[in-house]
């Protein structure tokens, strides 16, 4: 930081100390130049007055905010706060302005439009050569996209890391299973004619056993990464299909409709997925999404095609989930159903199988609104199916 | 083809197996380990063998090449697997494919072990 030019810094390099203002020097036309251009958003609110109004924004602000100047000139910064603004987070922000010292944090605030965004703001104190407290610097970077490949990448190491531990768990219960699921029937055999209490327990056992060796094997579905890739088939033809399967297998107050190219019949591509496998992924959905509305309504399946990819999405107007659900909603043995009403596994297979196919799954959600998971397939190589063109 | 060699390093597999097959009237003998059930193999010219895959040191693959070897008995080979921490149980039965004669992923029914052996050793 150069002494001499218009702003000098003391106690402190960039963010972390303060500003003190010396004597504007001519540079002040080239800095208000550089402040108006810069991409990053800078505000200065007003030390001096109650409710420290703003009075400065630059333009990268009001790109950001969707706000123009003369609608958030005079008022305080909080209009960009919404419902779920971390209360913790604004309480530290407005601690370490009533304590006049520098401030960096990450929240989430609103567009104009209601839209949210994550906003990584820091704010500097400015004092004037007198000492008194003159006006807060605030600049603002949006870091929606990085918080979400960073929640992304949690997530996907968080499932991989639990899959593995799955994975070994599973295999040695395989081994541990068989007696039990192999010898019953010889010692029922064994048993006289009229032990059939017995010969019921014995049933009960291998039961059990065959439960736990379904549960395994999803357990499998969902760790296993190296599969040998499908041969690549036409898309629509191939959801359509394995939906049909799918939804057979419903309960029958829920019904389905096809949206995209399940409705219009459009071709989109090729896909290499094993057919088997996307039946499982449309069960566990159509399942899950049964569930979430209580065995009635309507069951929005769509499938598009998206850049290199395809988009295939299981929507339904349940009662949604709040964050901290959707945050969990693909970690194995994750289950908000009563105890033994679901083992949790559903929609971990269906992030292992897709991740398998190289493809990924998200979920969109929030309380009262529903509930969408969204798969995406990347188009296999070969690009449009040719061979069947002309066919409709 | 009466008599059945099963090699498992997991004794509770191993046990489960010969008890079926015993109960069906074969002539069951066992082994600890790949390294065991060949020179069980070499000695008492089973008909069958029943091999895991994924065993430590002489795994199930290395099994059954040693069986396959030329001027060898060349018995029927049923491999079995449920996967290891790292292998899951089709990639395994997978490379068996080819090598073996059958393949069962554990863990199965006793009807199925019954059913897989009966067509090795060409019973109705």
């Amino acid at each position: 930081m150069g002494r001499g030019a218009g702003a000098a810094a003391e106690a402190g390099d960039g963010f972390g100390g303060v500003l003190r203002l010396g004597a504007a020097a001519g540079l002040e036309r080239l800095l208000r130049a550089a402040i108006e251009t810069s991409p990053v958003n800078v505000t200065l609110a007003d030390a001096t007055k109650p409710g420290r109004p703003l009075l400065y924004v630059n333009p990268a602000f009001c790109e950001t905010t969707g706000y123009s100047a003369e609608e958030v000139l005079g008022r305080n910064c909080r209009f960009l706060q919404g419902p779920d603004t971390d209360p913790e987070a604004v309480e530290r922000l407005r601690g370490a302005l009533a304590r006049a010292e520098p401030i960096r944090i990450t929240l989430l605030n609103y567009r104009r439009d209601g839209k949210p965004f994550w906003n990584e703001l820091s704010i500097l104190p400015v004092f004037g050569t007198d000492g008194q407290l003159e006006a807060f610097l605030g600049q603002q970077v949006d870091v929606t996209q990085e918080r979400i490949a960073a929640e992304r990448d949690g997530q996907r190491q968080r499932v991989e890391a639990l899959g593995r531990l799955a994975g070994g768990v599973a295999h040695e219960i395989n081994n541990l299973l068989q007696p039990m699921l192999a010898l019953p029937s010889l010692v029922a055999d064994a048993l006289p004619a009229e032990a059939e209490a017995e010969r019921e327990w014995l049933t009960l056992i291998q039961d059990h056993a065959r439960q736990a060796r379904s549960i395994v094997r999803d357990v499998l579905a969902f760790s296993r990464g190296s599969e040998k890739p499908a041969k690549p088939r036409e898309a629509t033809a191939l959801v359509t299909q394995a939906l049909g399967f799918a939804q057979g297998l419903i309960p029958p107050g829920v019904s389905v409709r096809r949206t995209g190219a399940l409705a219009s019949g459009a071709r989109l591509g090729l896909v290499a997925v094993e057919e088997t496998q996307l039946r499982q992924v449309l069960t566990n959905l159509l399942l899950n999404a049964a569930q979430a509305m209580g065995g009635h309504g309507e069951v929005e399946v769509g499938l598009v095609g998206d850049g290199d990819a395809l988009r295939l999405t299981v929507a339904d107007n349940g009662p949604g989930m709040d964050e901290a659900v959707r945050a969990r909603i693909f970690e194995p043995f994750f289950t908000t159903k009563p105890p033994g009403e679901g083992t949790g596994l559903g929609l971990s297979v269906v992030h292992g199988l897709v991740a398998s196919w190289g493809g990924s799954a998200g979920v969109e959600s929030r309380p009262g609104q529903g509930t969408c998971i969204t798969i995406h397939v990347p188009v296999a190589a070969g690009g449009p199916d040719q061979s069947v063109q002309g066919v409709s | 083809m009466n008599r059945v060699l099963v090699i498992d390093d997991v004794a509770g597999v191993r046990r489960t197996i010969a008890a079926i097959l015993r109960r069906e009237g074969y002539e069951v003998i066992e082994a600890r380990d790949g390294r065991e059930g060949l020179d069980l193999a070499r000695g008492q010219a089973p008909g069958i063998v029943i091999t895991d895959l994924l065993m430590p040191q002489v795994d199930g693959i290395e099994v059954i090449e040693g069986l396959r070897r030329p001027g060898g008995a060349r018995p029927k080979v049923l491999a079995i697997s449920g996967g290891g921490s790292l292998v899951g149980a089709e990639e395994a039965l997978g490379m068996a494919e080819g090598l073996a004669d059958a393949t069962l992923r554990k863990p199965f029914e006793a009807e199925e072990l019954v059913g897989a052996v009966a067509a090795l050793a060409g019973r109705p």
